[in-house]
């Protein structure tokens, strides 16, 4: 039992070893058929060391954070594949000699990793609006904890004073109007009692 | 037990995550400051094993440029 148990756990233990995981950014400036052609190299490459593409990203043409090779973009691809360890050190030299790749990056997999799209990955614009909001307001709060309450306090007060006002001028405009414009009521008036009359 | 000054346990501990992913922007952003340098462990309250992940996280993201070296 103890060697059946061992095997296993042998080679359950190769296949998380033998798992790596490429991101590739090729050049923007590519047409399509160039950027297929590229990407199809790359597959070739892997499945002639006997390597097995499991999955594959496409995060298609990104900024950059900052400049690689004169480019502000990249097109982002992700390949997850199984290799040879002794082969990865060709296929990487490769990929650097390769100049239509701006940069790579081989990564073992980790054990029970699980593939997540990018739209779950990357950050919304409410995200980044919260992540400012928070910088701020964790300095505001350290150094001015206090008035920012007594703002929240002062709002609604300011609030109910406003519609007064607003109250006092539709009055005084609506004791205005009537007497300007009475001769046009009383067509429109008139109007609207012909029509009804018909109506009913 | 967690070192933080709110004895607020490391939030990858309350997971249980084993790996931190560098493509995970949206879970590397709180600990990136605004300069994008790595917040420190008694700022974030991570604890010292996902910290080293943390961290590697963040420089990877940043070769691939998903994550500036300096704003």
């Amino acid at each position: 039992m103890v060697p059946k148990t061992a095997e296993t756990s042998t080679q359950s233990e190769l296949d998380e070893v033998n798992k790596y995981e490429l991101m590739v950014i090729l050049n923007p400036e590519m047409s399509d058929t160039d950027t297929e052609k590229e990407l199809s190299e790359i597959r070739k490459h892997i499945k002639d060391a006997d390597g097995e593409i499991y999955h594959e990203d496409n995060w298609n043409i990104r900024n950059l954070a900052y400049r690689i090779k004169k480019q502000d973009k990249g097109y982002y691809v992700i390949f997850y594949f199984t290799f040879d360890p002794l082969k990865i050190k060709d296929f990487e030299k490769s990929l650097f000699l390769n100049q239509k790749v701006l940069r790579h990056l081989v990564i073992k997999s980790p054990k029970g990793y699980v593939i997540k799209p990018l739209s779950e990955l990357e950050l919304t614009e409410e995200d980044k609006k919260k992540s400012r909001l928070a910088r701020e307001t964790e300095g505001r709060n350290k150094k001015f904890g206090a008035p920012r309450k007594t703002i929240v306090k002062t709002e609604p007060a300011k609030a109910p004073t406003k519609p007064e006002k607003e109250d006092v001028k539709k009055e005084t405009k609506k004791e205005v109007k009537p007497t300007m414009d009475i001769s046009d009521l009383d067509s429109k008036l008139d109007s609207i009692l012909e029509d009804s009359d018909l109506k009913l | 037990m967690s070192k933080n000054k709110y004895n607020k346990p490391c939030a990858f501990c309350e997971e249980k995550s084993g790996y931190v992913d560098y493509k995970n922007i949206k879970l590397l952003n709180p600990y990136v400051t605004k300069y994008s340098k790595i917040v420190p462990r008694y700022y974030s309250g991570s604890c010292l094993r996902h910290q080293k992940m943390i961290a590697r996280a963040v420089k990877r993201a940043r070769f691939v440029a998903l994550v500036p070296f300096v704003k």
